[in-house]
């Protein structure tokens, strides 16, 4: 069991993004992937991802359509938009950035500065 | 891009709202299914799974709740909730709901009539494609100290004016006349034909079906294209729809022409009253020998812009090139002394607008805001009232933490409400009323367009999505005004007063002299506008009649007149004497007819003049241009005009005798001041081509004066000559009958068709008729200004009725204190009506001082107003002020009533 990680807010949207960019996925499958991907570390509060999921279509980076599921059942997919791709590219780039500014401070070591 | 996509999305969830809920729950489902079949797969029931994963899940409310809002619904979600809220509220107080529906439906009604007649005049466009380049070209006439007179054309000048010009590409001249039809279903009939180039219908972007237009040729050659398209009522009335009307031959004035299509449904021509249309090469035939070779300026001329050209460069053009075109080939009509004739143009969509009609339609509009800024202040205070009757209930919202903000929200949507439930009732009433206003006087609500272009006004009053657009919003703004503006009143503080019970004191309802409230303010304001419009309809209606009681001259009563037209190529000049002496022999022996006359015009239509000409008195400047009336013998008998001096015209002065002339009282006074005219001698000059200019013409009598024109407007000098001797062959039968003229007219109809079966009679009406319609204008004008007083008072007088019922119930306890300290039921009552009074009589003061200003507006802008009467300010003051008493006097009566151990008890 490995420890889950705090999310932050606003890097929902972004994960969000990233899990649907890998193919197209219902919010069901969305909630799995993202647990799959980091290997159990983050888990979406079931209260924020339908809100996540709609602002996002809302802003036009995300879109929706009604298809089958595995068992056949009707369920509605999401998909990355070119919006989307572009959008998920800057918040990676600059995630990324951040990220890397955090690790080279907090690696810092006393007589280094 | 972001707004773009956020717009885009809401309005599609907006469309299809309720997919979008069921799309949710769908979804949410699917989701908790799944899960649940992840909890089985861990070893849990099905039913175990399930709890587990809806648990997991939280309420579908809430994740619909953030649904709706992620999607940008939040806005309209709470509008929603607020207006469920104001509907419940507003349908506890039924009696105040309709009263305010009522208020705002006549405020909106009222507004959104004269709107629509504003807008037909001003804003909405003609019924031509790309109308905006279509221009109407005209000459200009400057004689020295007089303003420039717009003329139309003579037919050798258009010529010159089609092959000149190049900033205009293409002009089409026309001509309307009235002709004889023989042929389809009906008798003969009379039908109103428009003359026109070849061009004329394609100029104006309409296509004929069944049929076809006129090519260019069919308007070259004269009488060589015997062709006619017929106007699609026409069609159906009188042909009956025939299908294979295309082809057939009718006759017009006796000649055969070939129909060669219909116009399309409700296309009447420029002149709005065409039937049918024929090219004017065959006008000579048809209409007047000389229609294209006459220097007579009859034809107006229509153009359109070429693409690229400006309005001022097709004017500059017009001025120069133009101008010379037309002057190369003048004629006959020289220009006198002075006189400086040039061209000039105007877009069509100016020149169909009359400038009077608009200043009567601001008038209408503004009266019209006056009682619509009455029923919102009626209405404001019937929701103050309210407002402050449900203050706890307000005080409580705001301490559960409503701010300023929601409050007002409140009341907007309240008011919107009641506007949007207003507002569709008084659409209805804004249709009916503006059906109603047509009715009564369409010239002057539509326009009368200057008669020189012989142009129509395109201006009739509908009901279409501007006018629809304008009440929707008008009652929407005009219900959260009234919503707001209590509202705004209460502020925070007030309310920690209202919880507290028992709120004391003069600052209830109306409050008293030195401290006014808002509730008596609009007390005050409608009585002053409804003194303002009070005034207004009062002076309206004392002009009216002023105008009315002008003495015309002549006896209307028991004359009935009806005009005939033989066919002009067969009975031109004077063959038409022979015609018109018969016509008139069969007439007087109809039984019941007392006398008969011709005439070409009747009272109030001015229609003939000539200049006059005198022997011996050249002198410089300009002859005076007199009316000229061609008439029979019995004429002065017919009409009931009395015979002042020498004699009436005979049967004996006919073709061969000596010419004479009966004059009336202002010719006398004008041109013989102080000595006898009889026996004088004077020329008429131009008309026609048959009065020639050298035989001379004796006067043998004075009559009265007779009103040819507006009432109103001062007499004309007017010459009689006997019809025998100078002869128009259409003309206007005047008859006077033993009994009611109308009934007669079965007979003379008859008695004409006798003479000659092609002749119709056609504007068939007693003289009393011409009457009325001379100040149907007027009348339309004071009937709506009087309507809208009358609605004035009556919401005046119901506004104060509700404050006063109001004030006298918030201070039931002071009436209550004051009855047991002694006070006798007559002092309550005195104490309430001085109140009401006080208020009145403010009202009064400040509605005179707006008056003063009004009749100075009015004066400006309807010319016949004229000076107050002495008794129009008191009587409309005595009349408010007993109304407003009147009013007040049952709240009075019912504060006698009130129980002093109930008031005090209460506390």
């Amino acid at each position: 069991m490995t420890d889950r990680a705090e999310l932050l807010p606003g890097t929902l949207d972004v994960l969000i993004l990233k899990t649907v960019s890998l193919g197209k996925l219902h919010g069901y499958g969305v909630l799995l992937r993202l647990e799959q991907i980091s290997g159990g570390a983050l888990q979406v509060q079931q209260g924020a991802l339908y809100p996540a999921l709609y602002r996002l279509e809302h802003q036009g980076l995300i879109e929706s359509e009604w298809g089958t599921s595995a068992n056949n059942r009707r369920a509605k997919y999401y998909r990355l938009t070119a919006a989307g791709r572009r959008r998920l590219g800057e918040e990676a780039a600059s995630w990324n950035r951040l990220a890397s500014a955090v690790a080279l401070v907090l690696s810092a070591r006393p007589g280094e500065v | 891009m972001g707004l773009l996509s956020r717009g885009r999305s809401l309005w599609r969830v907006l469309r299809r709202r309720t997919d979008f809920e069921w799309e949710m729950e769908e979804e949410f489902r699917f989701h908790v299914e799944r899960r649940a079949e992840d909890l089985e797969a861990t070893g849990l029931t099905p039913l175990e799974a399930l709890r587990r994963a809806r648990l997991e899940f939280g309420s579908k409310e809430r994740h619909k709740a953030s649904g709706r809002e992620a999607r940008g619904l939040r806005p309209f979600e709470e509008l929603r909730i607020e207006a469920r809220y104001a509907a419940r509220s507003l349908g506890r107080s039924p009696g105040f709901t309709v009263a305010a529906v009522l208020l705002l439906a006549l405020g909106v009604g009222v507004n959104s009539a004269a709107f629509s007649v504003l807008s037909a005049n001003l804003l909405r466009p003609l019924p031509f494609p790309d109308a905006g380049s279509l221009v109407v070209v005209h000459q200009v006439r400057t004689s020295p100290g007089s303003d420039p007179v717009p003329l139309r054309w003579s037919y050798p000048q258009f010529e010159a004016l089609r092959s000149e010009l190049s900033t205009l590409g293409g002009l089409a001249a026309y001509y309307a006349d009235d002709v004889n039809l023989a042929g389809g279903a009906g008798g003969p009939a009379r039908v109103r034909a428009e003359m026109v180039s070849a061009s004329y219908l394609s100029l104006l972007g309409v296509r004929p079906a069944p049929g076809r237009s006129f090519a260019p040729p069919e308007d070259s050659v004269p009488g060589a294209h015997p062709v006619v398209i017929l106007g699609h009522d026409l069609w159906l009335g009188h042909f009956g729809a025939d299908p294979g009307i295309v082809g057939a031959g009718i006759e017009l004035n006796e000649v055969m022409l070939t129909v060669i299509g219909v116009a399309p449904p409700g296309f009447r021509g420029l002149t709005s009253e065409a039937d049918l249309w024929f090219p004017q090469a065959m006008a000579p035939e048809v209409s007047f020998p000389d229609q294209l070779t006459s220097s007579q300026l009859f034809h107006s001329v229509v153009g359109r812009l070429a693409p690229g050209v400006t309005v001022e460069e097709a004017r500059a053009e017009m001025a120069t090139v133009g101008a010379a075109a037309a002057a190369g080939v003048r004629g006959t009509v020289e220009p006198a002394g002075g006189e400086v004739w040039s061209a000039s143009l105007l877009p069509l969509d100016e020149a169909r607008r009359d400038a009077t009609a608009l200043r009567a339609q601001l008038v209408l509009a503004g009266a019209a805001a006056l009682v619509l800024l009455m029923a919102l202040v009626n209405l404001s205070g019937l929701l103050l009232a309210r407002a402050t009757a449900r203050a706890r209930e307000a005080a409580v919202r705001a301490a559960l933490g409503a701010g300023r903000f929601r409050l007002l929200r409140h009341g907007a949507v309240e008011g919107g409400l009641l506007g949007i439930a207003g507002g569709a009732i008084g659409l209805l009433l804004a249709l009916w009323s503006t059906r109603a206003l047509v009715a009564l006087a369409p010239e002057h609500l539509g326009g009368a367009p200057p008669r020189f272009a012989m142009l129509a006004s395109f201006a009739e009053p509908s009901m279409d999505w501007r006018v629809a657009g304008f009440a929707v919003t008008l009652s929407l703004a005009a219900g959260a005004l009234a919503g707001v503006i209590p509202a705004l009143r209460a502020a925070p503080g007030d309310l920690g007063r209202a919880l507290r019970a028992g709120a004391r004191g003069s600052s209830l309802g109306v409050g008293s002299l030195r401290r006014p409230t808002v509730l008596s303010a609009t007390a005050i304001a409608q009585v002053a506008l409804a003194l303002v419009l009070l005034m207004g309809a009062g002076l309206l209606l004392q002009g009216f009649q002023r105008l009315r009681s002008l003495d015309p001259g002549f006896d209307p009563s028991g004359v009935v007149t009806f005009r005939i037209s033989p066919a002009y190529p067969e009975f031109q000049g004077s063959a038409a004497a022979p015609l018109l002496e018969r016509v008139l022999e069969q007439i007087e022996a109809v039984p019941g007819v007392r006398s008969a006359s011709v005439s070409l015009c009747t009272p109030y239509t001015r229609c003939s003049s000539t200049p006059l000409y005198m022997d011996g008195r050249t002198g410089a400047g300009q002859p005076p241009i007199v009316g000229r009336h061609y008439v029979g013998p019995d004429h002065f008998r017919v009409l009931g005009i009395p015979l002042l001096h020498g004699r009436a015209l005979t049967p004996d002065d006919r073709a061969g005798r000596p010419r004479v002339a009966v004059i009336n009282e202002t010719a006398a006074r004008r041109f013989w001041p102080g000595a006898n005219p009889i026996g004088e001698r004077v020329r008429f000059g131009g008309g026609g081509g048959f009065a020639s200019p050298d035989s001379l013409t004796e006067i043998v009598g004075v009559v009265g004066d007779v009103r040819y024109g507006f009432p109103g407007e001062p007499h004309w000098p007017d010459f009689y000559t006997s019809y025998l001797q100078f002869t128009w062959p259409y003309t206007t039968v005047l008859v006077r009958a033993a009994g009611d003229p109308s009934a007669l007219v079965p007979a003379l109809r008859a008695a004409v068709l006798e003479v000659n079966p092609n002749l119709p009679i056609y504007d068939v009406r007693t003289m009393r008729e011409r009457a009325a319609e001379a100040v149907a204008g007027e009348r339309a004008a004071v009937l709506a200004l009087t309507t809208f007083a009358a609605l004035g008072l009556l919401l005046a007088g119901l506004g104060v009725y509700g404050i006063m019922a109001y004030t006298v119930a918030q201070r039931r306890r002071e009436i209550g204190i004051r009855l047991a300290l002694g006070a006798t039921p007559a002092a309550v009552r005195r104490f309430i009506l001085t109140q009401g009074a006080t208020l009145t009589v403010a009202g009064l003061a400040i509605g005179a001082a707006a008056s003063l200003g009004l009749a100075r507006v009015l004066t400006a802008l309807m010319a016949d107003v004229g000076a107050t009467g002495p008794w129009v300010a008191p009587a409309v003051v005595g009349l408010l002020l007993v109304i407003a008493l009147f009013a007040c006097y049952l709240p009075a009566r019912s504060a006698t009533r009130v129980d002093p151990v109930e008031t005090l008890a209460v506390d």
